[in-house]
């Protein structure tokens, strides 16, 4: 794959832009707040750095609560809500149920960020996806220790990052999204065949 | 269809479907058969009029997310337990109270785009959840008895360690009798001094008043054998004293109790300690080469590792004991380093060496080859524990026939 073509990159990267910008439109419906995304990174990654990688996104965050989704259509990949300690606990009056402990609202938040980004993702790439159910990684981790990353199944991935910031609260989101290797080849030809329609 | 059962009621999972009304647009065989409501009950009405035990404002937002954001929405047994409340599958074992469930909602895009419907499956999780149960309690068991075993260990420490205190007592009582011994010497001498000086103050007083002092200060040797002999017997006293209030000081720091949390310690401060305590053990048979290097302070239980040297301190003995007939006297040699990662204790002997057919069993708890009274083989098991188990160090040691052993002591910085 030559990611370094700027002209499919730049279609990707707008791509992910629009799925992301049409996500946060309907998660401000939905919690009924104003949600701050970051304009979205992308990157190739290779198993020996994807923790060097999130660490570099993320930042010095301390210790982190992470949830993971997978995803599956005709392509298959992974989505990883990395939190600061406290996960999602600042959002819990916007979910509007009562007796909610702090692991469900985690999985719940997540699965809602992750079904509303990697979905408006799709939906630009006319792709109809299934999820599974979201569960928890890992509880005051640190972000190298996340992922065993000598045993990770792919050799290269393509990363999209995005974070979330909720008007007046103490949340903080980065949300990241995993293609792995022939996934990669799907998405850049879906990337083609919109070029190849301007 | 197949004799008028379709392929969704034929499924051992729930699936119902509601409109945005939450209006119920359809509800299979497994719903009907555990619900206790037939489809023809249930479709068309409202989903919590018809059910209305059902978590309602939890289920509202469930839905609601799914029709704004036409994703998926999950529920799982472990954060909550069931939604609906149906029987479970263990009419005779029992168990449990109500079927656990996993619950997917799924989006139903209308042809013009938008999300027309929520399709909910749910998936019958009561033996996982009961075999999540048994693990659990499996864990928790695990976890006491980890605990217990824990608690026994640091028992049977407190044991060896008031086992070898009590093995030092006899020497350590001969070691303060012998500076007793001659601080009384030193006081008894001093008293019979100061009633001959007595005398001799009778004796000027008396000759000041007949006026011969000439005659009395020119001769009397007994004052100038005072004046060269008190401070002396002072200085022995004292000396002894010292000695005396060294080895209570080193028997309290050796014998200080064990904490729960690590600090920082100077070990060759207590290995300086350690042979204070130990001096009765060596001191006949051996003398000690001691090259204390600069290593920075390591964060340790140090009275637990203040046994470990004198185990090895009291091995060498014995193994130098063992090997040399007085009045030959062996070595002791103790060394500290460091490097950027660790800090090492060495103590070497020159005694007898193990022999090659024991050193794999060196460390097994209860094996000795001391005769009774010597040890109960218990030393080097607990000292190589303390090391590992609670340091994260390691114990090794290499060994020659007839030229001695050597035991390191690494402890990570």
């Amino acid at each position: 794959m030559v990611i370094g073509e700027s002209q499919r990159r730049d279609a990707l990267a707008e791509l992910v832009n629009i799925g992301m910008g049409q996500a946060g439109d309907s998660l401000a419906r939905l919690f009924d707040t104003f949600i701050q995304l970051s304009i979205p990174r992308i990157e190739l990654v290779h198993p020996q750095g994807v923790s060097e990688a999130i660490a570099a996104l993320v930042g010095d965050a301390g210790p982190i609560v992470a949830v993971r989704q997978a995803f599956s259509s005709r392509i298959r990949g992974e989505a990883l809500a990395v939190y600061r300690a406290g996960g999602c606990d600042s959002l819990a009056d916007l979910v509007t149920y009562p007796d909610v402990t702090s692991d469900e609202l985690l999985l719940e938040i997540s699965n809602v960020l992750i079904g509303a980004c990697v979905g408006g993702l799709a939906a630009q790439f006319s792709l109809d996806l299934s999820f599974s159910p979201p569960s928890i990684l890992g509880q005051h981790a640190s972000i190298r220790d996340l992922l065993d990353t000598e045993c990770l199944p792919w050799e290269t991935a393509l990363l999209a990052e995005v974070n979330f910031r909720v008007e007046d609260r103490a949340f903080h989101c980065h949300l990241f999204t995993f293609w792995p290797d022939e996934s990669i080849g799907v998405l850049l030809a879906a990337v083609d065949d919109i070029l190849a329609t301007l | 269809m197949h004799n008028g059962i379709s392929t969704l009621d034929r499924l051992n999972a729930g699936v119902f479907s509601v409109d945005t009304e939450m209006r119920v647009l359809h509800w299979n065989l497994f719903m009907a058969s555990n619900s206790g409501k037939s489809a023809e009950e249930v479709v068309g009405r409202n989903l919590f009029e018809c059910f209305p035990e059902l978590p309602s404002q939890w289920l509202r937002w469930k839905l609601r997310s799914v029709f704004l954001l036409g994703t998926y929405a999950f529920s799982s047994w472990k954060q909550r337990p069931y939604v609906f409340k149906f029987p479970h599958n263990r009419p005779l074992t029992g168990g449990i109270d109500f079927m656990r469930q996993d619950i997917a909602f799924l989006p139903i895009a209308s042809e013009t785009g938008g999300i027309a419907a929520v399709c909910a499956m749910l998936t019958d999780a009561t033996d996982a959840a009961l075999s999540h149960q048994a693990l659990d309690q499996a864990n928790l068991q695990l976890k006491r008895e980890m605990a217990e075993r824990e608690r026994m260990k640091d028992e049977l420490r407190m044991a060896h360690k008031l086992e070898a205190v009590g093995q030092l007592a006899a020497g350590l009582a001969h070691e303060i009798n012998t500076p007793i011994q001659f601080v009384a010497d030193s006081v008894s001498f001093i008293g019979e001094a100061f009633a001959e000086l007595r005398g001799i103050l009778g004796t000027y007083r008396q000759a000041l008043y007949d006026g011969t002092q000439d005659a009395v200060f020119e001769d009397n040797r007994d004052l100038v054998y005072l004046e060269q002999n008190v401070p002396i017997a002072v200085d022995r006293a004292l000396k002894g004293l010292d000695r005396i209030a060294t080895l209570v000081r080193a028997m309290q720091e050796f014998g200080q109790p064990s904490s729960n949390e690590k600090l920082c310690a100077d070990l060759n401060r207590a290995l300086t300690t350690t042979l204070t305590v130990t001096g009765s053990e060596y001191k006949a048979v051996a003398d000690i080469d001691l090259q204390l290097g600069d290593i920075p302070e390591v964060s340790c239980h140090i009275a637990e590792l203040n046994q470990v040297f004198l185990h090895l301190i009291v091995n060498a003995a014995h193994a130098i004991g063992d090997a040399h007939t007085a009045p030959a006297r062996g070595t002791i040699r103790i060394r500290t380093w460091s490097d950027a990662d660790s800090v090492f204790v060495s103590v070497a002997d020159d005694g007898t060496g193990i022999p090659e057919h024991i050193r794999l069993r060196v460390f097994d708890p209860f094996f000795t080859t001391k005769p009774v009274g010597r040890g109960a083989g218990q030393g080097l098991a607990i000292a190589r524990s303390i090391i590992v188990d609670r340091h994260g160090g390691t114990l090794s040691f290499e060994t020659a026939i007839g030229r001695g052993s050597t035991f390191v002591i690494r402890l990570p910085r």
